[in-house]
């Protein structure tokens, strides 16, 4: 299966597990900008962090 | 077109009517934004009435504020009583009409201020270019075959254009310093949390902020006071100021140009340093994950529902924002607080970071891409290359146009981002007024231009 295939029919499992659609139309921008997005998610994920590193919801300076 | 200070001198002192300068403040509009096209709604009743109150105030003797009468626009994302907000988008227009101003809009008008129009703006905010498939894209008043940048360009080139002297806008990822740069105007992205959001259609929660946009960084100063309740107008001594230098991820595939004008910005402070940033790369990610995340959460439920009323460019991006799993979006914001402590530790030893606010001049609305690492890529979606990564960070950085180099021809402007440790907008403001006066920061009107050859 080639990885658009494969992105596609994760997308579409997610989307389902949401109850969301993609519409026909919309799935080639879709699948675009998800394979963009996942460029960035790899930079993220690939970097340790400690423990105590909490997520920053809040910024009081 | 005049700063802030002489707008609300002359009309406190009589030398014009605050009805009058509204009217010529919007003949103007009505005469030469359609070569803009910056505004979206002229507010002409509204505005002729609060005119009318100023200058009824004044007759009395009765205090009307610093910014008396000073026409002003908002990117049409802030709430303006009566009227539908609609953040660039058709999907919003059955919405009910704003109840009150927003917050922000409510200060400036407290101050004597008066909204004259609403601004063009990307959809919802997502976007670099004001390319908006609804409302027309904005031109760059530099020159009209080029991007005036977004998503608040609306904002930027009404400024630029010299139809109005304080403007509005919001700032995600670069949404203010971006078309700030683009147009030659100066822009502040204040302390994440300084100026309230109430009022204000959200675009990605936790990394939105509001800020102004003027023609001079003394008003720039003038307007984040009126929007703050904070002193930023007392011009501190900056000659002892650390300044910080940011190389790496910052200084690639800079036109010349911008590096010449930053060499001189620089060469007129005594303590320059250079200074790398770890993992540029991951925290610009994180910006663009958490954006979308957010972004297409907020919109989840009427994609679902209307999804082709969307720009599709916009709608797309929302739509793979919304199928983000859980794990790199928390990833994203944990990253996120390491970054802040990194930014917090390197303002230990320098007072103001200086960076590009993008890579070049503004692109051609026939080709809108900038080249990065040796390849051409979508501006829309790059030209927040050097203001994704601090937006992360949430420090207050100010949009300054550099000077035109001395002795050239005038061409397009190009900007610098000045960054503060948080809470630092004083500081800034104050170091951004010193270099404009030395003639190193600070780009000439479009409109001011053309008036004058006409």
């Amino acid at each position: 299966m080639r990885e658009q295939d494969k992105t596609l029919t994760r997308l579409e499992a997610t989307a389902e597990s949401l109850g969301l659609a993609i519409p026909d139309d919309c799935l080639p921008g879709v699948l675009a900008n998800t394979q963009l997005l996942q460029g960035y998610v790899d930079l993220i994920c690939g970097m340790s962090l400690p423990d105590t590193c909490l997520p920053a919801y809040e910024y009081q300076p | 077109m005049s700063t802030i200070t002489d707008h609300a001198h002359r009309i406190r002192t009589g030398a014009v009517s605050a009805v009058h300068t509204v009217q010529q403040t919007l003949e103007a509009f009505r005469q030469r934004d359609a070569a803009y096209h910056t505004a979206t709604r002229l507010l002409d009743e509204r505005a002729l009435k609060a005119a009318a109150d100023v200058d009824a105030r004044i007759a009395r003797g009765d205090p009307v504020g610093p910014l008396a009468g000073v026409p002003f626009g908002v990117k049409d994302l802030f709430d303006m009583a009566g009227l539908v907000t609609t953040a660039g988008s058709v999907v919003l227009k059955d919405q009910p009409p704003a109840r009150q101003d927003a917050e922000v809009v409510r200060r400036l008008c407290a101050a004597g201020a008066i909204p004259v129009a609403t601004l063009n703006m990307d959809e919802f905010a997502y976007g670099f270019a004001t390319e908006n498939a609804h409302y027309g894209t904005t031109k760059n008043p530099h020159d009209t075959a080029c991007l005036a940048g977004g998503s608040s360009g609306g904002s930027a080139a009404a400024v630029a254009a010299g139809l109005l002297p304080l403007t509005l806008g919001s700032d995600t990822n670069g949404s203010i310093r971006v078309p700030a740069s683009l147009c030659g105007v100066w822009g502040l992205r204040p302390t994440q949390g300084a100026l309230p959001l109430e009022g204000v259609y959200p675009f990605a929660a936790s990394l939105d902020v509001v800020g102004p946009f003027t023609r001079t960084s003394a008003d720039l100063a003038c307007a984040f006071e009126a929007l703050s309740g904070e002193n930023s107008t007392t011009v501190q001594d900056v000659s002892g100021l650390k300044i910080g230098r940011l190389d790496g991820w910052f200084v690639q595939d800079l036109d010349p140009e911008l590096v010449a004008g930053v060499n001189r910005l620089l060469a007129a402070c005594a303590d320059v340093r250079s200074v790398t940033l770890p993992d540029v790369a991951r925290a610009r990610a994180a910006s663009f994950v958490i954006t979308a995340a957010e972004g297409g959460a907020l919109h989840s439920g009427r994609l679902q529902t209307q999804p082709m009323a969307y720009d599709p460019a916009t709608r797309d991006r929302l739509i793979a924002g919304a199928l983000l799993p859980s794990l790199p979006v928390i990833q994203a914001q944990r990253l996120r607080a390491w970054f802040r402590d990194v930014l917090h530790e390197t303002f230990r030893d320098v007072d103001i970071l200086v960076a590009p606010a993008t890579p070049g001049v503004a692109p051609r609305l026939d080709q809108p891409t900038i080249t990065l690492g040796g390849r051409q890529v979508s501006a829309r979606a790059n030209l927040g290359l050097f203001t994704q990564p601090l937006s992360l960070a949430g420090m207050p950085v100010v949009a300054a146009p550099l000077a035109p180099a001395p002795g050239k021809p005038v061409g397009l402007p190009l900007g610098v981002q000045l960054i503060a440790a948080p809470g630092r907008e004083a500081t800034v403001l104050a170091f951004a007024q010193t270099m404009e006066k030395a003639g190193l920061l600070g780009f000439p009107s479009a409109g001011a231009d053309a008036r004058q050859q006409a």
